[in-house]
């Protein structure tokens, strides 16, 4: 008996000694947490940033106003999609506080960035299909005011896969709660942001919507397929200059030549569409414009054929 | 027979010892290294070391009169002995009497010294010694079957001893072996050196001043050493060993080889002390030995030191053990009296070999058992560390070390459903380890048990977004190593670690792991 108290008494001083956060498993549930590179929409990098620089891109027709503004919405969509990762982030940032077979879980602990305020995180796992099945995730970031109160999600996500990198899975940034708990900031939107993706195929995709304006944002339902030929099509809205909105869905290829279906709403509430097409070089090639709107009034203001219309996987028309 | 008979003789020439003191050249050769199909003696330079002190100090050689060599080429003992008869011979010329002294501890074999590569002949020392014009040429040669030295021709037998009444002191060749013809000569570790060479030491600091007039002769000196080295070997494995003295000496008077009287500090034993008295240096090693008869006092001129002089009881009961401090300000008394009396097991001497430090470094793997663990948690890793070791310290082959190691690799960690993800892997450990060594000739095999400090990191550059992690604990686990000894101070290493590890984050696991090492050990001190 005594040597059995003696092996209990080693194991337990081997088990105090033992500390880390070395964990496989650990690494598996981060898997599901998407990263940036999981969300990041990218348009082919021709298509110039600055408006400033669209403006002065020089071509025999027209240039392709519509598509020189797809890189600059899609910027502030990963900008917004940088805001929701931020949050998620916690959870790479120190190991978890306790951990279970199907859960892990962080906090309470004080949130660095709102004095008063504590944050808890868990993420469960379970296997709907069976133990052999790929697994799923919940996750949930939850706050409250320091020492009590009742715990807010501020943040809801479910992913379905083994690694966010391969799977499909959504997130909910409720951003009225966070302006109720006092987190928010003067940049923070209302209202709340949903964002879905699905990464186990070829194209994956990625929808963010927002059910009001915010991080320069329209309030949209925007969308990105990105094939692994980086070609893909983007369905976005902005508003020029003079306030009318637009919301296109363009279809790009890797050299960034493409076609685009628009459709708008003037401020005056005067509603309508046009279709394009254009070149690697953003210059347009081909314009179905009844109603002259995409420019300004002058004609003739369509031209081309569609046939110079370039090859793109889901083309718009 | 033989030996007896001039033991005897030369005992009655002690208080004869001539009254003029002859100026004195000593060579003092130690060489460790006796070439191909010899062992390393570990003690050889050590022996030189302490006999080149004694000559100098209390000999009566004058420091630019020595010379010591230590792993020197055969070449290189045969200029310095040349070179030290030139200056025997001049100072003759001047009208000196002169001793030309040789003492050497190594290997012999095959009827020639051996000092590396090269050869010696017993015959060649033997008459470059008769040849040496030098009024007195005395040859100690510690080293196994060098009795060989005294079956040369022309060297009489001890009854033979010319005592003559003549008062210009003696003339002649005198050749002290350590073993007889066909006996090897020992070292000791217990005592960190030769046998004979440490009675002979322990006898020419005043072990061996039976007369007690303060002046070990020659005759003194061997009949001390002749009768403590058979002492001491009388139960050893290697067999009992006996020194061998032939002379060829005329004139009268026996040489004095070292004069206590000038050295006003020391050590002395009253003329009631008797028994074995050790005394041990600060580090428990012993520095001399002296087997005194009741009856008269010994004086051991041993250098300023702190000193414990320790006495074995004759019941073997117990040990009397003091502490002394010789300074040259007077000789320190050991008397029985005021000796501490402690158990046995509290000896206070080490013994040489012990507290030997040692550092080690090498380079290594380690792997863990379980091939999960390897995909998923700890891959393969190259270590690089260093040790220190410490032999005979806490028993006889008992050996205790503190050892550190950093390492790391890289790899590829698996897990289902996920991409492959790059891994760097970084380790650092350290633990203390004691062992037992088992000494088979050139090599030393160990085994023992280790306990460690193991912290594990790994991180993921090519996947920023996932945390670098860590993982401290204790690993213990047994060591296993055999040393192959390349010389006295340098060995090649080979060792194997297997450890347990307690992985307790996502599960208690029990794993395990080796970690096999190549390096090399190089001991400090001597």
């Amino acid at each position: 008996m005594r040597w059995v108290n003696s092996g209990l008494a080693a194991a337990l001083c081997l088990g105090l000694c033992a500390c880390g956060d070395y964990s496989t498993e650990d690494l598996r549930f981060l898997a599901a947490v998407p990263s940036r590179a999981d969300l990041r929409v990218e348009v082919p990098e021709d298509a110039p940033t600055d408006p400033a620089v669209a403006r002065q891109v020089v071509c025999a027709t027209r240039p392709a106003d519509t598509w020189l503004r797809a890189k600059p919405e899609s910027d502030r969509l990963n900008a917004a999609v940088e805001f929701l990762l931020a949050l998620v982030d916690v959870v790479r940032r120190q190991p978890p506080d306790w951990r279970a077979e199907d859960a892990r879980g962080w906090g309470p602990f004080p949130d660095a960035k709102h004095p008063g305020r504590e944050i808890r995180v868990t993420i469960l796992r379970s296997y709907p299909a069976g133990p052999e099945g790929p697994p799923t995730f919940t996750y949930a970031f939850e706050a409250r005011v320091t020492g009590g109160g009742a715990w807010t999600t501020v943040l809801a996500g479910a992913f379905e896969g083994a690694s966010a990198s391969r799977g499909k899975g959504t997130l909910l940034l409720d951003f009225d709660a966070l302006w109720t708990l006092g987190m928010a900031d003067a940049s923070t939107p209302r209202g709340g942001m949903g964002a879905e993706y699905d990464r186990s195929g070829d194209p994956v995709t990625i929808g963010l919507l927002l059910d009001q304006d915010g991080f320069g944002l329209e309030q949209f339902g925007y969308r990105f397929e990105g094939y692994s030929d980086r070609s893909g099509t983007f369905t976005y809205a902005f508003r020029n200059d003079r306030g009318d909105l637009f919301l296109a869905t363009a279809a790009f290829d890797a050299a960034g030549q493409g076609r685009a279906a628009v459709g708008f709403r003037t401020a005056g509430g005067v509603t309508g569409g046009f279709r394009e097409c254009w070149d690697a070089g953003a210059c347009l090639v081909y314009v179905d414009d009844p109603a002259a709107f995409s420019c300004g009034g002058a004609t003739p203001c369509s031209f081309g054929e569609v046939s110079a219309c370039p090859a793109v996987p889901s083309p718009p028309f | 027979m033989i030996r007896a008979v001039a033991v005897a003789a030369l005992v009655a020439l002690a208080s004869r010892a001539g009254a003029v003191e002859p100026r004195r050249f000593a060579l003092v050769a130690g060489a460790p290294d006796g070439g191909p199909g010899t062992v390393k003696l570990r003690y050889a330079e050590r022996d030189a070391r302490r006999m080149h002190g004694i000559l100098t100090r209390v000999g009566g050689v004058r420091a630019e009169d020595a010379r010591l060599l230590l792993s020197a080429s055969a070449s290189e003992l045969v200029r310095a002995l040349a070179e030290l008869s030139e200056r025997a011979g001049a100072a003759r010329t001047r009208g000196e009497r002169t001793v030309l002294l040789v003492y050497y501890s190594g290997h012999a074999k095959d009827g020639a010294l051996r000092l590396g590569s090269g050869r010696v002949p017993f015959e060649a020392l033997r008459a470059a010694l008769e040849a040496a014009p030098a009024d007195v040429r005395v040859g100690l040669v510690d080293s196994c079957r060098s009795g060989a030295i005294a079956r040369a021709k022309g060297v009489r037998p001890a009854p033979a001893f010319d005592v003559s009444a003549a008062e210009d002191g003696p003339r002649g060749l005198v050749l002290i072996a350590s073993s007889t013809g066909d006996e090897d000569s020992q070292e000791s570790d217990a005592i960190g050196a030769s046998w004979f060479t440490h009675h002979l030491a322990s006898g020419l600091l005043g072990g061996a001043d039976a007369s007690g007039d303060g002046r070990v002769t020659l005759s003194e000196a061997y009949a001390y050493a002749y009768a403590r080295t058979v002492g001491s070997t009388a139960s050893s494995a290697g067999g009992v060993q006996h020194p061998v003295f032939l002379y060829d000496l005329g004139g009268a008077g026996d040489l004095v080889l070292t004069d206590l009287a000038p050295v006003e500090g020391g050590l002395v034993l009253p003329a009631a002390a008797e028994g074995l008295y050790v005394v041990l240096d600060g580090a428990g090693r012993a520095v001399a030995e002296v087997a005194k008869g009741a009856g008269a006092e010994r004086r051991v001129a041993l250098p300023p030191g702190r000193y414990t002089v320790k006495k074995r009881l004759a019941d073997d009961s117990a040990l009397l053990v003091e502490k002394v401090e010789v300074t040259s300000g007077g000789p320190a008394v050991v008397e029985d009296s005021r000796m501490d009396r402690v158990p046995l097991d509290r000896d206070p001497q080490k013994g040489f070999s012990g507290a030997r430090w040692a550092l080690v470094a090498g380079v290594g793997a380690q792997r863990f058992f379980d091939r999960a663990a390897r995909d998923g948690l700890f891959p393969p890793a190259t270590l690089g560390g260093l040790e220190v070791a410490v032999r005979d310290d806490l028993g006889r082959g008992l050996a205790w070390g503190l050892d550190a190691a950093l390492g790391g690799g890289a790899g590829t960690l698996r897990m289902p459903g996920v991409e492959p993800i790059p891994v760097e892997f970084a380790e650092i450990a350290g633990g203390a380890s004691l062992w037992k060594d088992f000494v088979l000739g050139p090599v030393v095999l160990s085994a023992g048990a280790r306990i460690g400090l193991t912290w594990l990191g790994r991180s993921f550059a090519a996947r920023e977004e996932l945390p670098s992690q860590y993982f401290f604990t204790v690993t213990p686990g047994l060591v296993g190593g055999a040393a192959w000894r390349m010389t006295p101070r340098l060995a090649a290493l080979a060792r194997l670690r297997v450890s347990y590890l307690f992985y307790n984050v996502d599960e208690d696991r029990s794993l395990g792991f080796a970690e096999a090492m190549l390096g090399v050990e190089y001991a400090l001190g001597e």
